[in-house]
């Protein structure tokens, strides 16, 4: 157990370098820099001034450095917890991941426990009554979640919310700590329509650990016991066949977070997602490599930690 | 008998006149807050230093300028912190006499030093005010305090732009104390100004808002208590916020589109006012001057020939525009050539067919089979339908061209470098009401948004005397002798027209004027908002 | 030798779980309507997915006006001419989606085809081959996936500019990691199986181990993968477009239609309808069907083995 643990430990850091090391070389692929935006987008200055304000920005903000150089200093400076400053805000971008991060994670957790709620009964339907209506049912109410692209299904929602009830969430973004009443009616949104989506492979998933489980002898053990039909269900079979959709969920947060950008920006919620989306576009870089790094160190992390439960789980490797 | 004639007399006159008093100006009434919207997180809230129309909005009644539009009739510039001015007689000495008594936010006194370390900062050399500063550094020479509340610009020559400059929101005025505290205007705290608000809350992504300031140097105003922008980015959340009635005007970029305008009438009815106006911004089609095929003039004249300004303005901007000048008439007055002798020039005048006929022969002379080229446009906006449709005409004229969008900024990067044949759609917005802008900023040698890289004496010489000229019907002939010439020759640029759009205020909102640019009008100093 | 999969069909066919032997288009015809009887959703997902295959394939014919002619009255309401209305530009919105089929077929198979092929044959020749080769490249695989995939999209965007090819490049490399590591695991499960010892034993080659044995028996993984992923790709693009990022928006694509619908949605709702509903029954139908294979082929899952 001991070498696994060390062994998931040893991989961790290196992938989480390989991830900054590629948005990094990402973003510089990307045409434009900072300098050219600010003095192009407005076009006032002549051409000859131009080029030597470029210059001077790229002088001020380290740009004009090689790459690698760049890149190093950024990771000298990460790792002391120190991100930089964001080239659009002129703040620390420390500053801007405190304010942001737990916002966008109230987001993702508020999605994740509605996702769960929904789907983890469905798929226990759909798989204790398979191959019946209602396991279709469930089946095809789960998969239309999937049919929509959630941006769409987000101004849809908005659009009826407007339309037929008059009524739009709010616009300002409250803290939980500061109104849980105010903060909810803004998240509970973004939530159903994220939650709808990301629902489906998670009931296609409990449904498919359900069925093998269900199969197995110690359930059939259990029913020749003569216990009640639910308790064998949903203490036994249930609960092995948690752990896989956990380890999934851990898998799926990468896409998760991704949706996040769009619900932010459609509800207008000032996460990670609406300021990652406005980092990239001024090439901000400094604050998109902090937000990356903190989406794939949270991606990271909860990959370990599923790993590590199996991995205890998993006799073979408990006791090696 | 003549005595109740005279009562009846009186008895008339006093009704009719009470009957006009009530017809008269309302009241203007106190208290309320403002809603309405910022298109985008300003983030860094230097007035002096940035230029994105968000961060104008977020600061624009914050402080005051030396002049400034006026609020009750925008054509006209007046004095805010500058009570008046003088002129020398060879218009390169000017002297403005400042206010007495008028207080920064933060209680300190306001005088003439501070204007001085204003546009000190703003004239320096290393320091980059892509707004302000590029529009005074060519004109201005120096600034000197005379005594505590006089204050002097010495120009470099007789610069017929200076009061539009000056009355311009980006030249708004700084405290001194404040520049020397914080070193530049970037965060929150440092945004103490002279204006009718105070900054008071400013939550990134999310809000920013303003306060009444109480010790305002015009006695009586302002009427609000307030002014709250919610920032939105998405479009359908600022027109879901429209509909719900969370916002209270509109106007701001991008301006509504006649879809969204019907809707929001559908949603609000009665309550909304709905006009179109002009965003003082013109709609450009470039091509690049040094690179085949629009290195020659043939194949720009063909282009200028072919593009159908009315259909653009009709279907893409929804009839919102003015195709085809150069200078707008209802912008800028008598400097523009009159829209009757605009409207019969080639390239202008409809029916188009023995125009696009002649264009046809123009590319079939260089290219007996057609051309192919890339056309680049930015994804922004409305800029991809406009693309189209500028695609679609061209290729009548045996120009077939492949659309290359662009992420906004990499777009701009582009255009920058030079590394395009054609653009097919790009919005210069004029920052004054000053008729020699375009000139100065698309058509000059070395102009800023001269992004095809032209070069002509002529029009160098036109725009540098019109720069100068003191006298104003001397200027407004040689902008027409521009304007005919611009209009005839085959530029780099061919001016489809001016955008307008839609814009909506709520029936309550009272006394909101819209200024000649759109950087100018959201001071929101006497607008107040009925019950 | 045998080899596993028709030991396994064989067995299958014995006891009653795929369609018995018949010849010829008979043949085929049998084996369909065994697998509607099977599956019925997932005959329905697979008659969605020929219809849109067929609609592709005949858009010159079924479409009556060009994905780019913008020569009508803008904002049309549906009507006897314009079944599906016109557009913000005067298009002809039933063109457009007929046109888009093509073009999200395209998009959809050639970046999945790549992006999954890629992604299958490293992982199982890594799986296979094990060692350094495995530990280095699932670390690349776990470094791709580290980034959020609209952000990996978004970046790739950016960098590579706006074209239908660049969008199949992008998708293509969004979904390389997850076909990798999800065929790696199922590589792995068959590495160990005693078919594969008893071939290494009896002297075969590595290559011939993978082609004759490994790679059959991940077919039923990868054709599920395949149309499930289509339909992701799908809607990845659409989400490309609300942010800007997609298919250059003068070509058909369903999602940059969607995207251009939800400025007009009151007064122009047909411009969000029709391209929303095509996108939905794509989804839809490529969805049931890969479920339904999935549940067909993967052995844990069939009913009546206790």
């Amino acid at each position: 157990m001991r070498k696994y643990v060390a062994r998931r430990l040893l991989l961790f850091v290196p992938t989480l370098l390989g991830a900054s090391i590629l948005i990094f070389v990402l973003m510089r692929l990307v045409p434009g820099d900072i300098a050219e935006i600010l003095v192009y987008q407005t076009g006032t200055e002549s051409s000859a001034v131009q080029q030597k304000q470029i210059q001077q920005i790229r002088d001020e903000l380290g740009l004009n450095r090689p790459v690698v150089v760049q890149y190093l200093a950024w990771l000298g400076n990460a790792l002391r917890g120190d991100f930089g400053y964001s080239y659009t805000q002129r703040r620390p971008v420390t500053d801007i991941l405190k304010e942001r991060f737990p916002r966008s994670m109230e987001l993702a957790f508020l999605t994740i426990v509605v996702a769960l709620i929904w789907a983890i009964p469905l798929g226990v339907i759909s798989a204790v009554r398979q191959n019946t209506w209602a396991d279709y049912l469930v089946r095809v109410v789960s998969i239309s979640g999937l049919s929509l692209p959630i941006f769409f299904t987000g101004v849809l929602i908005l659009y009826g919310l407007v339309r037929f009830f008059r009524y739009l969430p709010p616009l300002e973004f409250v803290a939980f700590v500061d109104s849980p009443a105010e903060n909810l009616k803004q998240l509970i949104w973004p939530t159903l329509a994220q939650a709808y989506y990301i629902s489906a492979p998670i009931t296609r998933l409990t449904r498919s650990q359900m069925l093998e489980v269900i199969r197995h002898d110690y359930v059939r053990t259990a029913r020749a016991k003569g216990l009640a039909e639910r308790a064998v269900v949903y203490r036994h079979a249930l609960g092995n066949s948690l752990l896989p959709v956990i380890t999934f969920i851990g898998w799926w947060g990468g896409r998760l977070l991704g949706g996040i950008v769009i619900m932010e920006i459609i509800f207008a919620i000032p996460g990670m997602g609406t300021a990652l989306v406005q980092a990239v576009s001024y090439r901000d870089y400094p604050t998109v490599q902090a937000i990356i790094f903190v989406m794939a160190l949270v991606y990271l992390t909860i990959n370990l930690f599923v790993d590590l439960m199996y991995g205890w789980l998993d006799p073979r490797i408990r006791y090696a | 008998m003549r005595k109740s004639l005279i009562l009846s007399l009186t008895v008339f006159l006093l009704v009719g006149l009470s009957a006009s008093g009530a017809a008269a100006q309302e009241k203007p009434r106190y208290g309320g807050i403002l809603n309405w919207y910022d298109y985008a997180d300003p983030g860094r809230l230097d007035i002096h230093a940035e230029s994105p129309l968000s961060v104008q909005q977020a600061l624009a009644g914050i402080y005051s300028g030396l002049l400034h539009y006026d609020p009750d009739d925008p054509t006209k510039i007046i004095g805010d912190l500058a009570e008046s001015r003088t002129v020398s007689p060879d218009s390169k000495t000017y002297t403005f006499h400042l206010r007495k008594g008028v207080k920064w936010h933060d209680g300190q006194p306001f005088s003439a030093a501070d204007v001085k370390a204003t546009f000190d900062r703003v004239l320096n050399p290393n320091f980059q005010s892509p707004r302000c500063g590029s529009m005074l550094k060519p004109m201005v020479a120096s600034v000197e305090v005379v005594d505590a509340h006089t204050v002097q610009f010495q120009l470099k020559f007789p610069a017929a732009p200076f009061i539009s400059a000056v009355a311009s929101a980006w030249c708004r005025v700084a405290a001194k104390h404040i520049l020397e505290k914080y070193g530049d205007l970037t965060k929150p705290e440092a945004q103490i100004g002279t204006g009718p608000f105070k900054f008071k809350r400013y939550e990134r992504g999310s809000v920013i808002e303003w306060e009444k300031n109480k010790d305002y140097f015009i006695p009586g105003l302002p009427y609000l208590d307030g002014v709250k922008q919610f920032i939105l980015t998405g479009v359908p959340t600022q027109l879901a916020a429209a509909k719900a009635g969370r916002i209270m005007l509109w106007d701001t970029w991008p301006p509504m589109k006649k879809t969204q305008a019907d809707e929001l009438r559908n949603a609000r009815g009665d309550e909304v006012r709905i006009y179109q106006a002009s965003i003082n911004t013109i709609f450009l089609i470039y091509m690049h001057t040094q690179k085949p095929p629009f290195n020659n003039p043939d194949m720009r004249r063909a282009v200028n020939l072919a593009i159908d300004r009315q259909e653009l303005v009709a279907k893409t901007l929804e009839g919102a525009g003015l195709p085809c000048a150069m200078l707008d008439p209802r912008l800028v007055g008598d400097f523009a050539l009159p829209l009757l002798e605009v409207n019969k020039l080639p390239g202008c005048r409809q029916p188009k067919d023995l125009d696009i006929a002649e264009a046809k022969r123009l590319v079939e002379k260089h290219y007996p089979n057609g051309v192919d080229i890339e056309a680049a446009v930015r994804s922004v906006g409305g800029y991809i339908d406009r693309a189209q449709l500028v695609l679609a005409q061209l290729r009548k004229i045996g120009i077939r061209g492949t659309l290359k969008t662009y992420e906004s900024a990499a777009g701009f990067s582009v255009y920058g470098k030079g590394d395009f044949t054609f653009i097919s759609t790009q919005d210069r917005a004029m920052v004054t009401a000053d008729p020699g802008d375009v000139f100065a900023l698309v058509y000059a040698t070395g102009a800023g948004s001269n992004w095809g890289k032209w070069s002509d004496p002529k029009v160098d010489e036109l725009t540098e005397r019109g720069l100068k000229e003191p006298n104003v019907e001397k200027r407004k002939q040689i902008y027409h002798e521009l304007q005919r010439y611009l209009l005839t020759q085959d530029t780099t640029a061919v001016v489809a027209g001016w955008v307008e759009g839609w814009f909506f205020q709520d029936k309550r909102v009272r006394n909101y004027q819209a200024s000649p640019t759109i950087y100018d009008h959201s001071t929101f100093m006497k607008v107040w908002l009925a019950q | 030798m045998a080899n596993r999969v028709e030991l396994a069909v064989g067995m299958a066919r014995e006891a009653g779980i795929a369609p018995a032997r018949v010849g010829g288009a008979q043949g085929v015809l049998h084996a369909l309507g065994w697998f509607a009887g099977r599956q019925p959703l997932g005959a329905i997902g697979g008659l969605i997915v020929l219809a849109l295959i067929a609609t592709a394939i005949f858009a010159p014919q079924l479409a009556p006006h060009g994905a780019k002619d913008a020569a009508f009255t803008q904002y049309l309401p549906p009507s006897a001419e314009f079944p599906m209305g016109t557009d913000q530009l005067g298009r002809d919105v039933l063109s457009r989606v007929v046109w888009g089929a093509r073009l999200s077929l395209y998009v959809g198979v050639v970046s999945v085809a790549f992006g999954i092929t890629l992604g299958a044959l490293w992982g199982i020749v890594t799986a296979y081959f094990g060692g350094v080769a495995d530990g280095a490249s699932q670390r690349v695989v776990d470094v791709v996936m580290a980034l959020p995939p609209v952000v990996l999209a978004l970046s790739l965007m950016a960098a590579l500019g706006q074209s239908v090819n660049n969008v199949i490049f992008a998708l293509a490399i969004l979904l390389t990691p997850t076909a990798a590591r999800t065929l790696r695991s199922v590589a792995l499960s068959i590495k160990e199986t005693p078919y594969v010892e008893a071939a290494r034993a009896a002297g075969c080659s590595h290559w011939r181990i993978i082609f004759r044995h490994v790679l059959p028996n991940t077919l039923a993984t990868y054709i599920v993968l395949f149309t499930v992923n289509i339909a992701y790709a799908i809607v990845v693009e659409a989400a490309l477009s609300f942010l800007g990022l997609g298919a250059p928006p003068d070509e058909p694509s369903w999602g940059g239609m969607l995207t251009a619908g939800t400025q007009a949605m009151e007064t122009a709702p047909w411009m969000i309808f029709f391209p929303g509903l095509a996108i939905s029954l794509t989804v839809f139908g490529l969805n049931l069907l890969g479920d339904a294979i999935r549940d067909l082929t993967d052995p844990r899952l069939r009913g009546g083995l206790g």
